[in-house]
């Protein structure tokens, strides 16, 4: 009996701290978004932010989105060759980046590399008393820190997403047009012809 | 006016459900230097922290200047905070900023001085902790004296009512820790504030404040002019300021008998 009690008591503390963890992220969020005025009356302090979580960003993105391109490409291109279609390669390597490789790769880099940034500096401002310390001057840490931060990042993604499948298809382009040799015109026009934007 | 600009009355604190204080009262005159002093954890800084209004009590209330400090709205507790400035025990300087930008970063944050006029009283201020020279180094360039310096510029960039320190000797050679002790006095009476010191430097301490307030147990102790507390007869003032390792406060953290641990 007791037995039974301790798992249920252990399973209604983990919910409970699970229950009030969610509930700070939804306090923050809410807290983020009654402070967001602030980040865009001082539009300085986004911008930099935008400097370090997207421009900074920029390298890890373009590079992978380059290799995966050409992944796309190579591989499109043998599977399409067997059924005679090696000019659909434009289309498929497009879409596949537009609708699902690039927001998802995109965010994954971008999670792993501003993401962690930002954490490891927002951790380190309150080990080191700093959001105290603003606390303490009458600044709000989540005026101050976290809402540029949050919009900087909300700014940035798009434009990364949009960089990645950009590139991507230039590293398809580059395997299946510059060295297989897939027929120039053919890439493009497909491409055009069927990518639609209400398809994305 | 009101002679005591801050007073703790009957004020109870904890984290969880034990009782860090209990029923303390303090008094913080106009134009002194305070002092709380205390063994680790007794609670000093969360003292600090519920002056400025972090913290809640749990009963009881902190007033400045004649104001309940957990009843104010976001407005009052603003218009508070503006009249204190706070030394943390590591600076807490901003890493990102240089050391000019760290003391501009409160006029710049709650005035709309112009760029001239904030230089001049950042190298003014700079100046009055004697480090004008390095208003171009990055936090992350000083020694741990002169970011304590910084950070006392940075506090009193507003001309605060009130200044507190929090732990400003801990890990501070001889030299850094005189000149920190001067600065806290001459700034204190240069601007007309009121300080409070929490730390348990008694030489230093002794050797400047008005007022010390000893804590212990969750409640205060001991209290008095440095004088007084020297020629006090009670057990944990002689063995804190004789720093007798064995007394009213035991070597031994309370436990089971040494046998029984040890399966003897």
């Amino acid at each position: 009996m007791n037995n039974i009690l301790n798992i249920l008591e252990k399973l209604g503390a983990s919910a409970r701290s699970s229950l009030s963890g969610l509930g700070s992220c939804a306090r923050l969020f809410l807290l983020t978004m009654i402070y967001s005025s602030d980040s865009f009356k001082r539009f300085n302090l986004t911008i930099k932010e935008i400097y370090f979580t997207g421009v900074l960003s920029l390298v890890i993105i373009i590079v992978s989105a380059f290799f995966v391109g050409m992944v796309l490409g190579l591989q499109g291109y043998y599977t399409l060759e067997k059924y005679g279609s090696s000019e659909a390669i434009g289309v498929l390597v497009a879409l596949a980046l537009v609708r699902e490789l690039g927001p998802v790769v995109t965010a994954l880099l971008f999670a792993g590399r501003a993401g962690t940034a930002i954490t490891a500096e927002i951790g380190l401002m309150k080990t080191t008393e700093q959001l105290s310390a603003m606390e303490m001057m009458a600044v709000s840490p989540i005026a101050r820190i976290v809402a540029p931060r949050f919009w900087a990042g909300m700014i940035s993604m798009p434009i990364l997403a949009t960089i990645f499948s950009m590139v991507g298809i230039l590293g398809g382009y580059f395997i299946a047009v510059l060295i297989i040799g897939v027929d120039d015109g053919a890439f493009w026009s497909q491409m055009q012809a069927n990518v639609i934007f209400i398809m994305i | 006016m009101d002679e005591n600009l801050i007073s703790i009355n009957n004020l109870s604190f904890g984290y969880g459900k034990e009782l860090l204080h209990k029923d303390i009262n303090m008094q913080f005159n106009r134009g002194k230097v305070s002092a709380i002093m205390g063994g680790s954890g007794c609670g000093k800084t969360t003292i600090l922290r519920l002056i400025g209004g972090q913290l809640k009590p749990n009963s009881g209330n902190v007033t400045v200047d004649g104001k309940v400090v957990h009843e104010q709205g976001r407005e009052g507790l603003r218009n508070i905070r503006r009249k204190m400035g706070m030394l943390f025990q590591h600076g807490a300087l901003f890493t990102d900023l240089s050391v000019y930008e760290n003391v501009a970063f409160p006029m710049r944050e709650h005035t709309d001085l112009p760029e001239n006029v904030i230089k001049d009283l950042v190298l003014l201020k700079l100046n009055a902790v004697g480090l004008r020279g390095a208003h171009k180094k990055m936090p992350a360039e000083l020694s741990g004296g002169m970011a304590r310096r910084v950070a006392l510029a940075r506090a009193i960039s507003l001309d605060p009512d009130i200044i507190m320190y929090d732990e400003p000797f801990a890990g501070l050679d001889p030299i850094s820790m005189a000149v920190i002790c001067d600065l806290i006095r001459s700034l204190n009476d240069a601007l007309g504030a009121t300080s409070i010191i929490v730390t348990h430097d008694v030489a230093e301490t002794f050797s400047f404040a008005d007022y010390i307030y000893f804590l212990a147990d969750g409640g205060v102790a001991a209290e008095g002019s440095p004088k007084q507390l020297l020629a006090s007869k009670l057990p944990f003032v002689k063995q804190f300021i004789h720093s007798e390792k064995d007394g009213p406060v035991p070597f031994h953290a309370e436990a089971p008998s040494y046998q029984s641990d040890l399966s003897l």
